[in-house]
């Protein structure tokens, strides 16, 4: 299976075990937004198409580099924007966005969830003070299959 | 268990019953209790998996959702602090098995797909499947299976309880109710012992003991009320079956006395018309007499002879309801007899109505076994009731005819063979009178039924003439009948008798009554010995009369002088014949002709009231030669002398009356 494949199911995943602060309105569509280069290509959309999570409907939102990701509850963070990543998570503090990315040690520099590859399989590190500032909880059912990094 | 219940013991009968009460509830209690365990353990169970499942499937869904078998497992794991879960597995969204519990299963032993949402039980598991949902999106299928070894083992516990309670509480049943039966079978078994001993010794003053005021205790009660009933009515019954012998002993007494009564009425009304009649009779034979005087004294004659024929009626009737009719049988020619009867009763008021007469006489066997002077008066009898009824210048006719039996045929059987019981002779007396009316028919032969032809007709007579001639044929074993075709049809009288074998004629006895007169008559010397004056003088007037010589006496003192003096006066062994009264007012008639017999050669004629075979028999054994039952026919005593005479004189073979 390619690997956006996976790693779009586990972007896809990860929403459902998220909460978000009850302040926003139920029926508006959960977005996960991409910023930088899509290296998912078609991938995050099959996944996403149809699917509904906590009974809200998802939209994928593509950010081009430099551009202001406004609206979204999840973004992934391209390997391409990899030099500019710190700067990303830090003018995002303080807004409620989950920041996923796969760009090595993404979790270190401030992002929430790093994807990494171990043992051929695809595995998450999560910062959870990073996801606490952001005013966001996260299942522990996920805590238990991801490393958490102190 | 039914057909044997009812002869069981009362006492077992209600040990049982409550036994069967106790047990069965016992037994529903304890289904009750086990089915309602069974449904509460399923439900509990099934709760209780399903809330393992739901816990399962929850904490499994990350494990799902980001494809961490590990993990799967490390939950699934945690199935083992549960023992009654024998094996679990997760699938995934597709249906594909992701983890199973435990590790040592194979995924052989597990389904391939989960099946359908649900539980389901089967013989010795429970099956569970619940989908797995994270946040409304179905990641998968738990699938549990528990082991219901523990329910059966609670199951089986609850049984041997069950077994353990229904043991014991039968023994206590049986120990209580062993106990408390006694208070319904004792008072029960009581009124048992009461009847026994009430039935077995007739003894109705016992009385059962009362238990109580219960049911049981009324009926004790009226037991004994009944008791007491059946005791007084028992006394009562007694009594009056007591009462009731007594006058059955007083009426049979009466009745006996009753009838002697008649018997000597009759005797003492009989014995005054001997002498009347001999008299008349001799009085009637004197031409010296004028001719009206002769006609007058004919019919004093006819007239007495009616009253004596009636009270010999009521004589015979009186013997037959004794049972002391008696019957001397010997072999005749029924012929002789119904001549003799013709000839004596028939043929003179035959012709004086011109009644016409006609006999015809088919018979080839006409010897029957009979009583020949009774039989005559049967004859005599049918003879009289057809005069009586024939119109003037009617007829009658007499047949006399065998009929064969069965089998039997005049061809076969000679006209004198033994064989007398194949054959019966009929005679028949029919007239052309005013005949008999079915109704009437069957009773003509009660005693004092003359049928309707009596009434208003003047036909005199008693009505005994049918009942005696009835009773007289029924004691020859023969029958008699009488037929009518209707009123003015006239009547046909039938007597039935069994042939007899005849006897050669030189020893048969001809009919006393039928005695020829042809033998020459001589003159005897009659000693006559009779108390009755009366009596004695007119016997004297017809024996001499006869030809004869009559010396009379009045007892037997008399008689021995007599004896004795005309022997030494006249001719030595002066009497031919002693007649004697045999009651005399200073002895026996026997003690008589004893004395005469031994003393002189003298031949005895009896005369006696009585007629029993063992008055004759006595009278023959006192050395008489013939015995007379009063009252006395002259023409029967008349013949008697004859054949006397006859045996004495041509001094040949004397007595055969020995």
């Amino acid at each position: 299976m390619p690997e956006y494949q996976v790693k779009a199911a586990v972007l896809f995943n990860s929403a459902q075990f998220v909460t978000w602060p009850s302040s926003q309105p139920a029926d508006i569509p959960l977005v996960i937004g991409i910023l930088g280069d899509d290296p998912f290509g078609s991938y995050l959309d099959e996944t996403a198409r149809g699917e509904k999570v906590n009974n809200r409907s998802l939209s994928i939102q593509r950010f081009r580099r430099g551009t202001e990701p406004r609206n979204c509850h999840i973004l992934f963070v391209s390997r391409s924007e990899g030099e500019r990543a710190a700067q990303i998570v830090s003018n995002l503090k303080g807004r409620r966005i989950l920041t996923v990315s796969d760009i090595e040690g993404f979790a270190g520099l401030g992002g929430m969830i790093e994807l990494f590859i171990e043992k051929n399989k695809i595995r998450m590190r999560i910062n959870l003070e990073a996801v606490r500032a952001a005013d966001l909880k996260i299942s522990s059912k996920l805590l238990r299959v991801a490393e958490v990094m102190h | 268990m039914t057909f044997s219940l009812q002869n069981v013991p009362i006492k077992r009968k209600l040990i049982l019953v409550i036994l069967l009460t106790s047990g069965f509830s016992i037994l529903l209690m304890g289904s009750a209790l086990i089915t309602y365990e069974l449904r509460t353990f399923r439900r509990t169970l099934t709760n209780n998996i399903e809330v393992l499942a739901q816990i399962i499937g929850s904490n499994i869904t990350a494990a799902l959702a980001f494809d961490d078998r590990e993990n799967a497992h490390e939950i699934l794991r945690a199935l083992a602090a549960e023992n009654q879960i024998t094996m679990g597995a997760i699938y995934d969204r597709t249906g594909r098995l992701f983890a199973s519990f435990p590790e040592s299963v194979t995924p052989t032993q597990l389904p391939r797909k989960p099946g359908p949402d649900g539980h389901r039980f089967s013989q010795s598991q429970l099956v569970m499947v619940q989908p797995i949902f994270q946040e409304g999106a179905r990641l998968g299928t738990i699938y549990l299976q528990a082991d219901l070894g523990q329910m059966y083992r609670r199951l089986m516990v609850y049984g041997i309880l069950l077994l353990v309670v229904s043991v014991c509480s039968t023994l206590g049943a049986l120990v209580l109710s062993t106990a408390l039966q006694r208070r319904i079978s004792v008072p029960i078994l009581e009124l048992a012992r009461v009847a026994t001993a009430v039935s077995d010794r007739n003894d109705y003053s016992v009385r059962a003991v009362k238990h109580g005021t219960d049911e049981i205790g009324y009926l004790t009660e009226s037991f004994n009320q009944m008791l007491a009933r059946v005791g007084e009515s028992n006394a009562a019954l007694a009594a009056s079956e007591e009462r009731l012998r007594h006058a059955l002993q007083a009426a049979e007494a009466a009745n006996r006395e009753k009838d002697q009564f008649l018997a000597i009425v009759s005797h003492e009304l009989r014995t005054p018309l001997t002498p009347a009649l001999a008299a008349t009779a001799a009085l009637e034979g004197d031409e010296a007499l004028p001719a009206q005087a002769r006609k007058d004294l004919s019919v004093i004659r006819r007239n007495i002879e009616v009253e004596a024929r009636l009270i010999d009626d009521l004589l015979d009737i009186t013997r037959i309801v004794r049972g002391k009719l008696e019957l001397r049988r010997q072999v005749v020619d029924v012929r002789s007899l119904l001549e003799h009867a013709m000839e004596n009763y028939c043929l003179d008021a035959a012709a004086k109505k011109q009644i016409r007469v006609s006999t015809k006489i088919t018979a080839g066997q006409p010897y029957v076994l009979v009583d020949s002077s009774r039989m005559t008066q049967v004859f005599w009898n049918l003879l009289q009731n057809a005069c009586k009824f024939t119109p003037k210048g009617g007829s009658i006719n007499v047949r006399v005819y065998n009929e064969y039996r069965q089998g039997h045929s005049p061809n076969i059987v000679a006209p004198n063979s033994d064989n007398d019981e194949s054959c019966d002779l009929l005679v028949d007396v029919s007239d052309d009178g005013m005949g008999i009316s079915p109704e009437t028919l069957p009773k003509i032969f009660n005693a004092f039924e003359q049928g309707q032809r009596s009434a208003g007709q003047g036909f005199g007579g008693l009505g005994l003439g049918l009942a005696i001639s009835r009773a007289i044929i029924e004691l020859h074993g023969g029958a008699i009948s009488a037929a009518s075709d209707g009123k003015n049809k006239g009547v046909t009288f039938t007597v039935r008798l069994h042939c007899a074998t005849p006897v050669p004629a030189s020893e048969r006895e001809l009919p006393v009554a039928a005695a020829p007169d042809a033998v020459a008559q001589r003159s005897m010397r009659v000693l006559l010995v009779e108390d009755h004056p009366d009596t004695a003088e007119q016997f004297a007037r017809l024996l001499k009369r006869a030809g004869h010589e009559v010396v009379c006496a009045s007892s037997i003192n008399e008689a021995e002088t007599c004896a004795s003096v005309t022997t030494e006066q006249n001719r030595p062994g002066t009497f031919d014949i002693l007649i004697s009264d045999l009651d005399l007012p200073d002895g026996s008639g026997l003690d008589l002709m004893r004395t005469l017999a031994q003393r002189y050669r003298i031949r005895g004629i009896a005369i006696s009231g009585h007629g029993m075979k063992a008055d004759i028999d006595n009278s023959i054994q006192a050395g008489f030669s013939y015995h007379i039952t009063k009252p006395v026919n002259w023409m029967e005593l008349k013949a008697v002398i004859e054949k006397v005479s006859n045996e004495i004189l041509p001094e040949v073979a004397p007595a055969k009356a020995t």
